[in-house]
């Protein structure tokens, strides 16, 4: 050790570290910073359902308790009530079937799309890809307003069923989906060694061959958490939604426009309600995602 | 080496493909909204303020159960809706909160008919019990009161009462204190939801929004009495069923129907027609107006789905009609009178008040071709010789618009004695008077000669009086005053239709 060493500052080891009285100052501010809006957070969900308990909502509708007498004493609170509107059913129904065919329609473009962005360099690459985020950036309304917009520009009966008709509600939730999506699985490919599949290509295999057979299996995990991305994604959407599909009741209405109609006539409790749906829908989507996808792909 | 005919791509590819057709086929399907067309269409798509929700819903699905027709109604704000509708292209119906969005939609020709709904006032809405002892409307730029407002931008209330409190300067000190302790909101529900909550003191909301929220209770305010907004109903222009997309409009402003729904909810309904499936409208109309009006009258019955009876002669016999049956009280009177002149129309002035001009047309001298008794002047009718045919001043327009034109030159008298051969009772008559060579010149319309122009010569009057002008009425004891009252739109819309039959246009839309 050289005469130098005395003039550097220490640098303190691990134990020593681990008990100093800064270390200690150092985390608690990140802990109460963090804390904080943990308990935001928390706070908001048992302010829901504090408002719901205190207030006084209306009946469950008689007609459906008629025909599910079990659900009903089940549901015997204000989501139960939600429950009972053939509205809200019909919502919830629909959120779940548009979500899921969103997910899937993302997956065949993230896949493709993540995987050459993940291992090929080509003319404008980073060109295509800021055009890839652009549905992520954009204001949700100008999302709606711009695929409103372009299909003034497509033939009448395309136009006709599509805008404010059922597809019109897939179509916005897959713009903005398919966008996350994309980004979860080219970092998901990122991850994947090269060496596997290029060691497939010379036993003979083919490019498809080795992408099904070798890539498609190690990236399983991050086909999962991309799903539940785009899944959640497309739950939560509602500016698209509402500008290129419309809130017709019982036809578009998904969950997001059932809170915003119930809101829009002063039913408080029944867009609680309905929140509570969504709220309970997405902590399951991040427990599958925690516990089966891919830990360490983020967006 | 992997096994060829195997590959997880392709099994993931085709599982995926089988899901997503399973999943298309379990979307509500539902029957397509805009490919019906006619009356009887299944399906209506209706844009509907947000702030009309509860109302709507009701009648729409009371208009269900009774004629089994959906409504699916598509929520917003007005003016949300109104680009919506610009930039969509389609849809049946938009329900506005402010008659001011119906016309810019007739301006920029998406909409065509419009009916009147409701009214609305607005009111301030405080949390019941009244916390903060709120009792006018300088209360909401007190220190202590936090208040929400509607933004004068965005929502029709705001904007009202921005103009209402701008004379008086007071908007100035209530857009301060809402910037300094409130919020300015987009949608008047907002409003209504934020007092509902708590997080503001008081918020201005219309009369009919209130009474929707129990939580709420209603401040009367002097200076907001005046205000009023229009609720009004129009059909698009992007309808491809216009009779269904009208049955259906005429049913949510019928007075018996959706008007008591609206009554019921807070909502001040208009005066509006008695709810029938297919409406009869009685039209009583100078003969002159029928070479324009009749293919107006036929397109607007099959467009609304009504049966017009039209009823032409001459206004003299319609006038005297009139007053025989409203004399009788029996049924067959006229829902609206379309004149040959005002003439006649302010003999029935009682019957139908402010009723409208139309067009107008020349008074001319038609003469035989080539003109061989050289008629030129009025003067020259009264030549020895000269066989002169007019109207019967008792039974038609034409009649009495000449003797009055006669007898402003002094002449009438003297032709009446010496030159006037024969008097029928409509314009339209006294052209084959000339055309057979039975009269050397007659004082008829300038549109009745349109059709012979080539074989008879039309020398021009210089009077200001040598013209007739077509007023339009409703008669103000019908039972289809709003009906009436949209044909008058139809026939101000057919500007086209009557300059081609000869007349002048004067319609005036602002007219009452």
């Amino acid at each position: 050790m050289s005469d130098d060493s005395h003039n550097r500052p220490a640098i303190p080891t691990s134990s020593s570290r681990r008990h100093s009285d800064a270390d200690v100052a150092f985390y608690s501010v990140f802990a109460v910073i963090g804390g904080a809006y943990l308990l935001l957070i928390l706070a908001m969900l048992l302010a829901d359902a504090a408002y719901l308990v205190q207030s006084e909502s209306a009946q469950i509708d008689p007609e459906w308790a008629g025909q599910h007498p079990l659900l009903a004493t089940v549901f015997d609170n204000a989501v139960g009530v939600a429950f009972s509107d053939r509205y809200i059913r019909q919502s919830v129904y629909l959120s779940l079937v548009s979500c899921s065919i969103t997910t899937i329609l993302s997956l065949w473009v993230a896949v493709p799309v993540g995987y050459l962005l993940s291992r090929r360099q080509f003319f404008g690459k980073d060109f295509i890809e800021a055009i890839l985020d652009i549905p992520i950036v954009l204001p949700p309304l100008v999302v709606g307003l711009s695929l409103l917009i372009l299909f003034q520009y497509l033939p009448g009966s395309l136009r006709e069923n599509v805008v404010y008709q059922v597809p019109a509600v897939i179509l916005s939730q897959f713009v903005v989906a398919c966008a996350f999506a994309v980004r979860v699985m080219r970092a998901s490919f990122d991850h994947i060694d090269p060496r596997r599949e290029q060691v497939a290509l010379t036993l003979g295999c083919s490019r498809a061959q080795a992408f099904g057979n070798v890539v498609l299996p190690e990236t399983g995990p991050g086909l999962l958490t991309a799903a539940t991305l785009a899944w959640a994604r497309s739950l939560g959407e509602f500016g698209p939604l509402l500008v290129f599909a419309g809130a017709t009741r019982g036809k578009t209405e998904v969950l997001s426009t059932t809170v915003f109609l119930e809101l829009s006539i002063g039913n408080l409790e029944g867009a609680v309600a309905v929140s509570f749906i969504m709220i309970f829908a997405a902590i399951t989507v991040l427990v599958i995602t925690r516990r089966w996808g891919s830990r360490h792909l983020t967006l | 080496m992997m096994r060829q005919s195997w590959n997880p791509l392709y099994a993931l590819a085709g599982g995926s493909s089988l899901v997503v057709a399973l999943l298309i086929l379990l979307l509500p399907t539902g029957r397509q909204p805009f490919s019906s067309v006619g009356p009887s269409a299944d399906k209506l798509f209706l844009y509907c303020a947000a702030g009309l929700r509860a109302p709507t819903e009701r009648v729409a699905r009371q208009y269900e159960q009774e004629y089994g027709v959906q409504v699916d109604l598509q929520y917003g704000g007005s003016n949300t809706l109104l680009s919506q509708i610009e930039v969509g292209g389609v849809g049946d119906l938009y329900l506005a909160a402010d008659a001011a969005y119906i016309e810019l939609a007739q301006q920029k020709q998406l909409a065509r008919e419009a009916i009147p709904v409701a009214t609305m006032h607005p009111v301030v809405a405080v949390a019941v019990g009244n916390p903060k002892g709120i009792h006018g409307i300088a209360d909401l730029w007190r220190d202590d009161v936090a208040v929400a407002l509607a933004n004068p931008d965005q929502a029709a209330v705001g904007k009202l009462l921005r103009n209402q409190l701008t004379a008086t300067r007071q908007w100035q000190l209530l857009r301060d204190a809402v910037r300094k302790r409130g919020v300015f909101k987009p949608t008047v529900g907002d409003v209504a939801n934020d007092v509902k909550l708590g997080s503001v003191d008081a918020g201005v909301l219309w009369d009919a929004v209130a009474a929707q929220y129990p939580e709420l209770e209603t401040v009367v305010c002097g200076e907001l009495n005046d205000g009023q907004v229009n609720i009004e109903i129009a059909v698009l222009s992007s309808t491809k069923q216009p009779t269904a997309a009208l049955h259906f409009a005429r049913y949510l402003a019928a007075q018996d129907r959706g008007l008591e729904t609206f009554g019921e909810l807070g909502y001040e309904p208009v005066d509006g027609d008695p709810w029938e499936h297919r409406p009869e409208l009685t039209l009583f109309a100078g003969v002159v107006n029928r070479r324009a009006l009749e293919p107006i009258v036929e397109g607007f019955a099959a467009r609304e789905g009504a049966d017009v009876v039209t009823v032409y002669n001459g206004c003299g016999i319609l006038t005297a009609q009139m007053k025989t049956l409203e004399a009788d009280a029996s049924d067959g009177f006229p829902d609206a009178f379309m004149a040959c002149d005002t003439h006649y129309m302010d003999v029935v002035s009682d019957f139908f008040p402010e009723p409208a001009n139309v067009s107008n047309t020349r008074i001319v001298m038609v003469v035989e071709k080539g003109n061989p008794k050289r008629i030129l002047r009025l003067e020259d009718l009264a030549k020895p010789g000269v066989r002169l045919a007019l109207g019967q001043p008792q039974q038609c327009t034409i009649g009495v618009l000449s003797r009055r034109l006669l007898e402003h030159v002094g002449l009438y008298e003297r032709l009446l004695n010496a030159n006037v051969v024969t008097q029928t009772t409509s314009s339209a008559l006294l052209i084959p008077s000339v055309l057979t060579g039975g009269a050397d010149v007659a004082l008829v319309y300038e549109t009745d000669v349109q059709a012979e122009r080539e074989r008879l010569g039309v020398i021009p009057i210089e009077s200001e009086l040598a013209k007739a002008v077509q007023p339009f009425g409703v008669a103000a004891g019908s039972n289809h005053r709003r009906l009436s009252r949209r044909l008058l739109d139809a026939i101000g819309r057919s500007q086209d239709q009557f300059e081609a039959a000869g007349f002048n246009w004067l319609y005036d839309d602002l007219a009452p």
